[in-house]
């Protein structure tokens, strides 16, 4: 018969009675044992025109991830975001995606805020078969073919055209339609939207007057376009390009001769504009800050203004919402297994920071509000990030390009379709 | 009606094309000045034209005047250039090969210098408006009004391009300078603190670039990228007009203003194309650019 002495079973019953403890929360139980965080991959363009939205696009998956971990994590296991700059070039973007992918062993990408950086992480991502969160707009009914793995939270260029050209022609701005444009792929869809709505609305489409990308000085395009004489211009252009355009605009008197509606802007835009730069120009944008109707969206100011100390941009609340909206599925779920993940994504309905919003199952893109504003003047500005007023919610999937239009089937999910 | 256009857009354009041509000189000035006398081929030099935008924003918004913020800027980002030549670019000039290690430090400048500025005041942009005081129109040409603001850059380059010369031409620093530019040693030789004068050169070539910065702040986005585009456009300037000449620096301003503005009627892109065929040509039909300095660039 074997002795036990009381030390033995003291420490056999704590070794025991803490393995059943464990069990019993999964949780706890990885935690204690070591197990590996969950990695966030991240990718931004902090260097090159967009830089300055592209930190603050951080900061919104960063408070994403802050959140997920303080609530427990996802499958119990601790989520870390792995950033890395895309240099605002597509080569480098395909570079560091793959170096996140093989030497950070990552299981999730999320990035880009341009055209070419999202269709670069697309076709990797079909390559390489993992989940990518498409932070910006995305074009790929436009240029490429979507990837099953390819999620987004934000807009459509076409989108937003659609919005602001319904928005132009219920104010009855005026017949004559004209479009100024950075050339690449996003206002190049973008035109796609002006095109149609202006044919659905009977505007008279006066065509467009394309820039080179990036640029800054749009001294020689504004005569091309007071030539044409247009009642409505739309501007679809962003960043220190926007900033250019606006201050010049008002410096040439073109905001005098027409109405401005500029596709998408940002408050890092206004800001950079100055105080009362954007009085009287509309424009859109997938969020607004100060609307804070939802109990989650004040969560998330306050928590960007602690950390930025400054509004966030919509590009920060996407980036929140897309992060949050994957991770928390993969909870719902109680798995990381990417095929799965993309069945339970395709048609789910969800609510962070603006009402419901809803993944659209054919084409992956989003029905959901779109902001429509119009800048403050300074006089009425109530703070240091207070640009603008929301005019307008438009919201709607006749908004988007339809599934067949695309090539898709409308009935069909896309991870069920070739 | 041309290529479909009325004749006022083609003056307008023109008009235009002149005045980026302006702000294209002054930054020229700068880059051709240090290339003469120091060889260096400063390709920092748009960092400099930003941090002119950013310290006349500084001195904007602390003091409220304008005027100020033009003599602040070029005044202080004169004096970083200087102590850059004296604590970074001196020890290059007896390295095995100077123009290269000079090409090497002042990339690495470009490179490092725009974050320290993001460092220092974030990433967004920092508005420069226009001063109240020249907001207004001066005059139309066709529908568009042409802003006070302009005629000011105009005059202030139709002022200051004078000013430059008859310093480099009829005083005595001046003649130092080109001295200096031809062979220093001999200079030396005449007991002129020649490193000095080195150090005044750099930081008054930087000077000028800010200058360009300050002046073209009030009509573009003033952000911490801003210099990289103008530079490589400035390149073109001074390799058409002529590496180290003060009248090339200026006719390959205007060219390159108006060849950018004017094509910008029948394409787009096509300015950005053009410049560079038009740098081609020049090189391949005189190497030392239009103006240049008899064996610069043709050996």
């Amino acid at each position: 018969m074997t002795h036990i002495t009381r030390r033995v079973f003291l420490k056999t019953s704590a070794i025991m009675g803490g393995a059943v403890t464990l069990s019993a929360f999964p949780y706890v139980s990885r935690l204690a044992l070591g197990q590996s965080p969950i990695k966030w991959g991240s990718l931004h363009p902090f260097t090159g025109a967009y830089a300055s939205e592209a930190i603050d696009q951080r900061a919104g998956v960063e408070i994403a991830l802050e959140e997920i971990n303080a609530e427990g994590g996802v499958l119990g296991r601790k989520v870390e975001g792995v950033f890395r700059d895309t240099e605002f070039n597509p080569a480098a973007t395909k570079r560091k995606a793959v170096e996140l992918l093989e030497n950070e062993k990552v299981d999730f990408i999320g990035g880009s805020l341009v055209g070419f950086e999202e269709i670069a992480l697309n076709e990797l991502a079909c390559k390489h078969g993992f989940i990518y969160a498409n932070y910006p707009q995305h074009i790929l009914s436009f240029k490429g073919k979507l990837c099953k793995y390819f999620f987004t939270a934000n807009l459509t260029p076409f989108q937003l055209a659609t919005a602001a050209g319904r928005f132009a022609a219920k104010q009855g701005w005026g017949k004559r339609w004209h479009m100024l444009g950075d050339n690449y792929s996003w206002p190049q869809m973008a035109l796609r939207g002006y095109e149609k709505v202006a044919k659905e609305m009977g505007a008279d489409w006066t065509g467009v007057t394309w820039a080179p990308f990036p640029t800054q000085d749009y001294s020689s395009q504004i005569p091309k376009i007071q030539a044409v004489r247009p009642d409505v211009l739309f501007v679809t252009n962003f960043g220190a390009d926007q900033v250019g355009f606006v201050k010049q605009a008002r410096e040439f008197g073109l905001t005098k001769q027409m109405r401005i509606s500029i596709t998408n802007t940002e408050v890092t835009v206004a800001e950079a504009v100055g105080k009362g730069g954007f009085e009287g120009i509309h424009a859109g944008m997938p969020w607004y800050w100060e609307e804070q109707s939802n109990p989650r969206a004040k969560k998330f100011v306050d928590a960007f203004m602690k950390k930025r100390n400054r509004a966030p941009m919509a590009y920060s609340g996407t980036a929140y919402t897309l992060v949050r909206l994957i991770l928390d599925t993969a909870n719902e779920i109680k798995s990381l297994d990417k095929d799965k993940l993309v069945r339970a994504l395709e048609g789910k309905k969800f609510t962070y920071l603006k009402g419901e919003e809803q993944v659209r199952g054919c084409d992956h893109a989003v029905i959901t509000d779109i902001y429509y504003t119009v800048g403050k003047p300074a006089s009425a500005m109530k703070g240091q990030f207070d640009f603008f007023t929301v005019v307008q919610k438009l919201s709607g999937e006749e908004l988007l390009e339809s599934c067949e239009s695309q090539g898709w089937d409308p009935k069909k999910p896309a991870s069920a379709q070739s | 009606m041309f290529l479909g256009y009325p004749a006022e857009i083609w003056v307008l354009q023109l008009f235009i094309g002149l005045v980026n041509g302006c702000v294209f000189i002054l930054m020229a000035l700068g880059l051709s000045i240090i290339f003469g006398l120091m060889g260096i081929i400063n390709f920092g030099h748009g960092i400099f034209y930003m941090m002119g935008a950013y310290a006349g924003y500084t001195t904007y918004v602390t003091t409220g005047s304008f005027w100020l913020a033009l003599l602040v800027a070029p005044l202080v980002c004169g004096l970083v250039g200087a102590a850059i030549e004296r604590g970074l670019l001196r020890k290059i000039y007896t390295a095995k090969n100077p123009l290269f290690s000079g090409v090497l430090v002042t990339y690495g400048l470009s490179i490092l210098v725009p974050d320290l500025i993001r460092l220092l005041y974030g990433r967004p942009g920092k508005p420069f408006p226009i001063p109240e005081y020249l907001k207004q129109g001066f005059f139309k040409i066709g529908r568009t009004e042409i802003g006070e603001y302009r005629i000011f850059v105009l005059a202030v380059t139709a002022l200051l391009v004078p000013c430059l010369w008859y310093v480099l031409n009829r005083t005595n620093l001046g003649m130092i300078i080109r001295a200096g530019s031809t062979d220093n040693l001999m200079v030396q030789a005449l007991g002129i603190n020649v490193s000095r004068i080195w150090t005044f050169t750099f930081g008054f070539g930087i000077a000028l670039a800010a200058f360009a910065g300050a002046v073209a702040a009030p009509l573009f986005a003033v952000v911490p990228e801003m210099g990289a585009a103008i530079l490589i456009q400035n390149f073109i300037v001074v390799v058409v007009g002529g590496m180290g000449s003060f009248a090339g620096a200026i006719v390959g301003g205007l060219l390159v203003g108006q060849v950018l503005s004017l094509t910008s009627l029948v394409y787009d892109v096509l300015g950005d194309v053009i410049i560079y065929v038009l740098m081609a040509a020049v090189l391949l039909v005189r190497p030392r650019g239009l103006f240049g300095q008899e064996g610069v660039f043709e050996k």
